[in-house]
């Protein structure tokens, strides 16, 4: 049985979510409570989209003929790889420019996909283990920080006032759906799930409102109103502890932790995706044919200076609803397929 | 005579029979062929010196021959019926037909007794081929528990295990392994307990050995772990200490013994086992937490710190307080090489010094470890050539390494691999290195028990054990086995 259990589906999913707080790239003086309300609401969109496919999966076998089959593999492997190509030069790209003389964008481009691709072939349970026994140690560590930062918060510095505030939630709202990479992970780890998904996701969506409520409020306390630049190594800036002076190491540690765990989702799902369309499942060779070609194909980007972050909220968002949208009305499509074809309906036992 | 072969019957005529095993056994210098007349009927009794003892079998082979001789004859039936029936001799007692078996027997310490007209052997285990005495352990060394380790006989092992497990539910099965050396190996196991399943795997495993001989656990290693050689860790344990042994197989485990090393197999065998010592289970439950926690940090000390100091000096001096910072530079400012490259050379040097201190006789294994340590140490710190901090953090990792003799080639690895990934990366190094090896140890599993249990998958009942250690009431009360982890 190659399954994963719900517990550790959802910590790759938190992994994934923290992942996208610490890229999040803010709008200039974007309001902090509006952000924590969009974040809210975000959370509830999820809820309405997530836990009816959860229930869907859960009861009922997602049956597609052959080239349905066919056409969704291809299209969750383009998905996919556009959002691994995203995620990599969006995070390589914040380690240049905010460590410029450590970090070459050049040289961790060259290097993150292979990476991943070794943490890929450990297999699903493999990095679904990995991340339930790294969250608790990342959740820890931003704990202690956390409690570090207190002197620096000020609830007086956290400002309600937005000149524009209907623009401004809309605005923050799509920013943050476009961070959102764990619409399409949640979807495609779903069928996966050893039993009750609709666990996984109560537990990774309430376990993202509370992380986004609470980051977003330390770092409008610490920092006020949001300026431009990414908050996380910002917000680093801002630590003096007792034991660590500065936690910037210890903020870029985490997110390299949850920029491998997420890619090496992303990159397990894009090979086995591909394996799928062109009926290979031989993944000792599919992983690094799949990494090669995409570090090939971003590094052809970097030295041509095509910036992908101007697309990178219209592809997420649309990516990850588009996916979400597929597991709810496959059903739908199943019972047609099925009425034209004259066959029972597959239950689950 | 026709080619012979390990399938060739045993002739009835007693002299054709001495001439194929002789033949068979190549003139081998050390086979000893005693040949006597009994009741007028004319026999012939062969073992390989060292094998036996020949004090021994004057005592129980001859002397009991001898007393069924007297002034009548018999046919060689009756004979072989008396030597059957009414010559004890050994409660080890078997016959053989074959030249293959009689030179299985021979060689495990039997004498075989030919008599003229029978087409079989009596076989007498008279087994004395000089074995080491039960020990004390070297490696897994405790306090309050027994000093007893493993041999490297098969059959002393065996005992070791049955005396402290007085169950008819302990069984042993013996198989042969290796082609050429047909080495005894026992599966231990307590019917009940353990997963049938994994057993007839195991058994499975073992019998598709093609090696021509088996000398050590290591040797049926491969054969037991799938993938052994991408895996950082091993999935099969292994222990010197029959109590720990039996500890393991009343939670269901499978023991493997091997003839000639005193080490025993257990398998599955789980991370947290390596953070086991049969001492927390003398000690007061607190006590017990406690020391899980010393070892989970000398772990994380053994592996991580030399690769983390790197980083954080190197590449992230800002995180360190003004007054380290400033004590830190001053002792890296007086040193003729940088940072990363004094930290290599130490920790090859101390895995040099680890190594000669194995190799070398106790006597003087102890003065090069004064020398080294002490001595070359202090002369290279005084001389400028590696700096005062590096020599505390070489200090505390070295001994932190020694904590979990479980993990010692691991952790040597991987502190390796943390100091390159700190040295040429910094943080972002060594979050790729833990990442990388966390993935490696998750993705084991053996027989469907992942290697991570009972931490992922998280295992309510279990993970007491692995943080600390339950009462034994609670232990009593607990009747869980490790296929439970499935």
């Amino acid at each position: 049985m190659n399954r994963i259990s719900s517990y550790q589906a959802a910590a790759l999913l938190i992994v994934s979510r923290l992942l996208a707080l610490s890229l999040y790239l803010p709008r200039p003086h974007e309001n902090p409570a509006i952000t924590c309300v969009c974040a809210v609401l975000l959370c509830g969109l999820k809820w309405l989209l997530l836990m009816p496919a959860a229930q869907l999966v859960s009861r009922k076998r997602l049956f597609t003929s052959r080239t349905s089959a066919a056409v969704l593999s291809a299209v969750t492997a383009l998905g996919a790889a556009v959002l691994l190509i995203m995620l990599t030069e969006h995070f390589s790209a914040l380690l240049g420019s905010f460590h410029p003389e450590r970090y070459s964008r050049f040289g961790i481009t060259a290097v993150l996909l292979f990476i991943c691709a070794y943490v890929a072939s450990m297999g699903r349970q493999g990095l679904a283990r990995t991340a339930s026994i790294i969250l608790p140690v990342i959740l820890g560590v931003m704990a202690l920080i956390f409690i570090e930062m207190r002197g620096a918060m000020l609830p007086d510095r956290l400002n309600f006032f937005a000149p524009d505030p209907e623009n401004a939630v809309v605005s923050t709202f799509l920013r943050l759906l476009g961070g959102s990479v764990d619409l399409l992970l949640c979807a495609c780890l779903m069928p996966l799930i050893d039993c009750r998904p609709t666990r996984t996701v109560g537990v990774y969506l309430t376990a993202d409102a509370l992380m986004s409520l609470g980051f977003f409020l330390m770092a409008g306390s610490v920092l006020g109103s949001f300026s431009t630049g990414n908050l996380w190594f910002t917000l680093s800036c801002c630590t003096h502890g007792a034991v660590i002076d500065r936690s910037g190491a210890v903020f870029l540690a985490v997110m390299t932790v949850c920029e491998l765990l997420t890619c090496s989702a992303l990159m397990l799902i894009t090979s086995r995706a591909v394996g799928h369309f062109f009926r290979r499942t031989h993944q000792s060779t599919l992983l690094p044919v799949t990494a090669a070609v995409l570090t090939v194909l971003m590094l052809a980007m970097l030295s041509r200076n095509i910036n992908v972050q101007e697309y990178a909220e219209k592809f997420t968002s649309s990516i990850g609803t588009a996916a979400v949208m597929t597991m709810l009305f496959s059903p739908l499509y199943t019972r047609k397929y099925l009425r034209t074809n004259n066959c029972e309906y597959p239950r689950k036992a | 005579m026709n080619e012979i072969n390990e399938h060739t019957p045993l002739s009835p005529k007693l002299s054709e029979t001495l001439v194929m095993i002789t033949k068979f056994f190549g003139n081998t210098a050390d086979l000893s062929v005693m040949r006597f007349t009994l009741r007028g009927v004319k026999c012939a009794a062969v073992s390989v010196e060292g094998m036996v003892s020949s004090e021994i079998v004057g005592e129980l082979v001859y002397k009991p021959l001898m007393s069924l001789e007297n002034e009548t004859t018999a046919t060689p039936t009756e004979l072989k019926k008396l030597l059957t029936e009414n010559a004890l001799m050994s409660s080890d007692r078997t016959a053989a037909r074959t030249l293959g078996s009689c030179a299985e027997l021979v060689f495990a310490g039997f004498v075989l007794v030919f008599t003229d007209g029978a087409d079989s052997a009596e076989a007498v285990g008279i087994q004395g081929y000089p074995t080491k005495a039960v020990a004390e352990p070297t490696a897994e060394n405790d306090l309050l528990s027994s000093q007893e380790a493993f041999t490297e006989a098969v059959r002393t092992n065996i005992s070791l295990v049955r005396r402290r497990l007085r169950t008819p539910k302990l069984r042993f099965e013996l198989i042969k392994c290796g082609k050429l050396s047909g080495t005894e190996t026992a599966i231990a196991y307590i019917e009940g307990k353990t997963d049938p399943k994994m057993l007839r795997e195991l058994k499975k495993r073992l019998k598709s050995v093609e090696l021509d001989s088996v000398l050590g656990p290591a040797f049926l290693l491969p054969f037991l772990e799938k993938q052994s050689d991408k895996l950082l860790f091993s999935e099969v344990g292994t222990t010197e200490r029959p109590d720990m042994l039996c500890a393991d197989l009343i939670q269901g485990r499978i023991g493997i013994l091997i003839d000639g090393a005193p080490f025993a197999l257990v398998c599955p065998y789980l991370f947290a086992q390596g953070f086991e010592s049969i001492d927390d289970y003398a000690a007061k439950t607190y006590f017990a937490v406690f020391l899980k926690f010393i070892r989970c940090l000398s772990f994380l000390l053994a592996a991580a710190f030399p690769g983390v100091y790197v980083a954080a000096v190197n590449f992230a001096p800002e995180m360190l307080n003004m007054k380290l910072l400033l004590s830190l530079a001053a002792g890296e400012r007086s040193t003729m090489l940088s940072l990363f490259t004094e930290m290599l050379i130490v920790m090859l040097l101390l895995e040099v010094l680890r190594e000669a201190s194995i190799r070398l006789p106790h006597a003087i294994g102890t003065a090069v470890s004064i020398a080294g340590g002490l001595i070359i140490g202090d002369a290279a710190v005084k001389s400028g050539l590696i700096s005062s901090p590096l020599m505390i953090v070489v200090g505390i990792t070295a001994t932190a390494s020694y904590v979990l003799p479980a993990f010692a080639q691991q952790l040597s690895f991987i502190r390796l691999m943390f100091i390159l990934a700190g040295g040429f990366a910094g943080f972002f190094g060594i979050s790729v290195c833990a990442v990388m090896i966390t993935a490696n140890i998750c993705s084991q599993s053996l027989a469907g028990i992942p290697y991570t249990s009972p931490l992922s998958p998280f295992r309510k009942k279990r993970i007491m054990n692995v943080t600390g250690r339950k009462n034994f009431a609670a232990l009593a009360r607990d009747k869980t086995t490790v296929s439970e982890f499935r």
